[in-house]
């Protein structure tokens, strides 16, 4: 009997879904640009994500010592530096100074070449690089330290200092703004797309009555209207992701154009998470759908 | 008027006030109804024909008094088992309340379906009950293709399925021709003869008068007159 009552919900659900199509068009539209919207949305925050990081992982400070620290000294300091979470303390010797510094083009040709191995002023230096901006302001704390002073010639937190702090703030700006925008877009759209499966299941009122009165228990009442939801959604997902995929695609240029570098590959990206992301449209659809459709059932359906 | 307690079904004192007491639809009714008897009921509009005839449906429940049927308190069914008792009893419309988006097959079927029948049952009942109203080749239209005596033929036919033991039938002639109204009357007189109850909510007098059945008249509520001379 158990399968015999899924067969008939799952076989009422399809065919009412098909044959109320029209009725069914605005739910799986409105369930449609909710998932479309997230998706962006969620796309959104992982390209700020990614570029943020990206904008991070091009930020380090350097510590330049003076030609009279020991080199004990500034292994201290390193050991120190690298024993913190999310830190990574890189030794530059005057020769790795001087192979970066003849690789620079920002410099004229004449001032290069008057720094050479046997005539290398450069310093010695530790190349640092945190996980989370927020993590500087740790190595400032230590490079500070008195055992240390004497030893630092030059410190280029103190320089950037401003820079790193306002990237830390917009990243963080943005992050905040997603989230809240995601929240209160999804909220808005579950509301829209309760009230257009409400409509839907309204101007079927009639039909729940009929059930009712030719003896239709509850599991046939409103079952096959959770089916209907359910497919609402799916099918909307699928489309979604059609789209999203071809948004993806065209961004991939967009933004290569623009932000050169720092740019995100987004179709690559989609299709690395390929099935990731049908997954979680389909599951999303598919929930949303049935949520509505049970909710708004409970208000026509009185046995 | 009195109650008979071997009849099959009987509404005793029963009472349906609306708009918190303010409105009296039914008033103290009393009426017995035997086995295998036809009766028709007859009254103005908002008399309360169709309040009286909820009740028996258990659409809803009376403010005061109770409704037996077949031995059985129906205002004390609890909700759960509301479907099994309207499976017993057989309901047919003036305007057929058909599912739209059915054939004639499925809509007859449906009352099965919900009821867990197996298909074997379906497959053999339905074409069976469609043959009985003259719909075996009509069985694959939707309602939208069918006449207004058609479509109160596959509401009959749906009412039949479960072989009820009362067939209610509320104005079922209203919106029909002359013809088929003879058609729909000679129909339910069948089934009658079968042996189930049948209660004809009608205002169609000529009907009432070709019928010749027990007649029971409501007006304000109340339970006015009775004839030709049955009991109640």
């Amino acid at each position: 009997m158990f399968f015999t009552r899924i067969k008939r919900v799952l076989g009422l659900g399809l065919t009412n879904t098909w044959r109320n199509r029209w009725l069914s068009f605005p739910a799986v539209l409105i369930i449609m640009m909710t998932l479309v919207m997230m998706g962006t949305f969620m796309a959104l925050g992982y390209i700020a994500n990614t570029t943020s990081q990206a904008l991070k992982d091009k930020i380090t400070v350097q510590v330049d010592f003076t030609d009279s620290a020991k080199d004990d000294q500034i292994r201290e300091l390193q050991k120190m530096l690298s024993g913190q979470a999310g830190i990574m303390a890189t030794y530059i010797s005057k020769e790795d100074a001087l192979k970066d510094f003849k690789t620079r083009t920002d410099i004229k040709q004449e001032t290069r070449d008057l720094i050479t191995a046997e005539n290398n002023p450069l310093p010695r230096g530790l190349r640092i690089r945190a996980l989370e901006l927020d993590d500087l302001s740790k190595v400032e704390s230590i490079v500070q330290r008195s055992q240390f002073k004497s030893i630092i010639y030059n410190f280029s937190y103190e320089d950037n200092k401003l820079l790193i702090e306002r990237v830390n703030s917009i990243t963080k700006f943005v992050k905040k703004a997603a989230l809240i925008v995601t929240l209160v877009f999804v909220a808005v759209a579950i509301m829209v797309t309760l009230n257009t499966i409400q409509m839907a299941i309204y101007s079927r009122r009639d039909e729940i009555e009929i059930m009712r009165l030719v003896g239709a228990g509850q599991v046939y009442v409103k079952a096959p209207f959770y089916v209907e939801g359910a497919l609402y959604g799916l099918v909307a997902a699928t489309i979604a992701f059609i789209l999203l995929f071809f948004a993806c695609k065209y961004f991939s240029g967009v933004s290569s154009n623009y932000l050169r570098e720092l740019s995100i590959d987004a179709n690559a990206a989609f299709i690395a998470n390929f099935w990731k992301i049908l997954g979680a449209e389909l599951i999303a659809g598919a929930t949303l759908g049935m949520i509505c459709s049970a909710i708004s059932i409970r208000r026509y359906v009185r046995i | 008027m009195s109650i008979n307690p071997s009849s099959i079904i009987q509404v005793i004192n029963a009472t349906k006030r609306y708009a918190k007491g303010k409105v009296t639809a039914l008033d103290s009714v009393n009426l017995s109804i035997d086995k295998g008897e036809f009766i028709t009921l007859v009254g103005p509009s908002g008399a309360g024909k169709s309040t009286l005839i909820r009740l028996l449906v258990r659409e809803e429940l009376p403010s005061s008094g109770k409704i037996v049927v077949a031995g059985r308190d129906i205002t004390r069914i609890k909700e759960r088992d509301l479907p099994y008792y309207r499976r017993n009893v057989g309901i047919v419309f003036q305007d057929f309340k058909l599912l739209p988006n059915k054939t004639v097959y499925e809509n007859v079927a449906y009352a099965l379906e919900v009821s867990d029948e197996p298909d074997s049952v379906i497959h053999d009942k339905v074409p069976r009950i469609l043959r009985l109203v003259g719909l075996k080749e009509r069985s694959q239209n939707y309602p939208s293709e069918l006449s207004g005596g058609e479509k109160q033929r596959v509401s009959i036919a749906r009412a039949l399925i479960h072989n009820p033991k009362l067939l209610i039938a509320d104005e079922p002639t209203g919106n029909l021709d002359e013809k088929n109204t003879a058609e729909v009357i000679d129909l339910l007189l069948r089934i009658n003869q079968s042996g189930t109850i049948v209660l004809l909510a009608t205002h169609d007098m000529v009907v009432v008068r070709s019928l010749r059945k027990r007649t029971i008249c409501l007006n304000k509520g109340k339970l006015m007159q009775i004839s030709p001379g049955h009991k109640s």
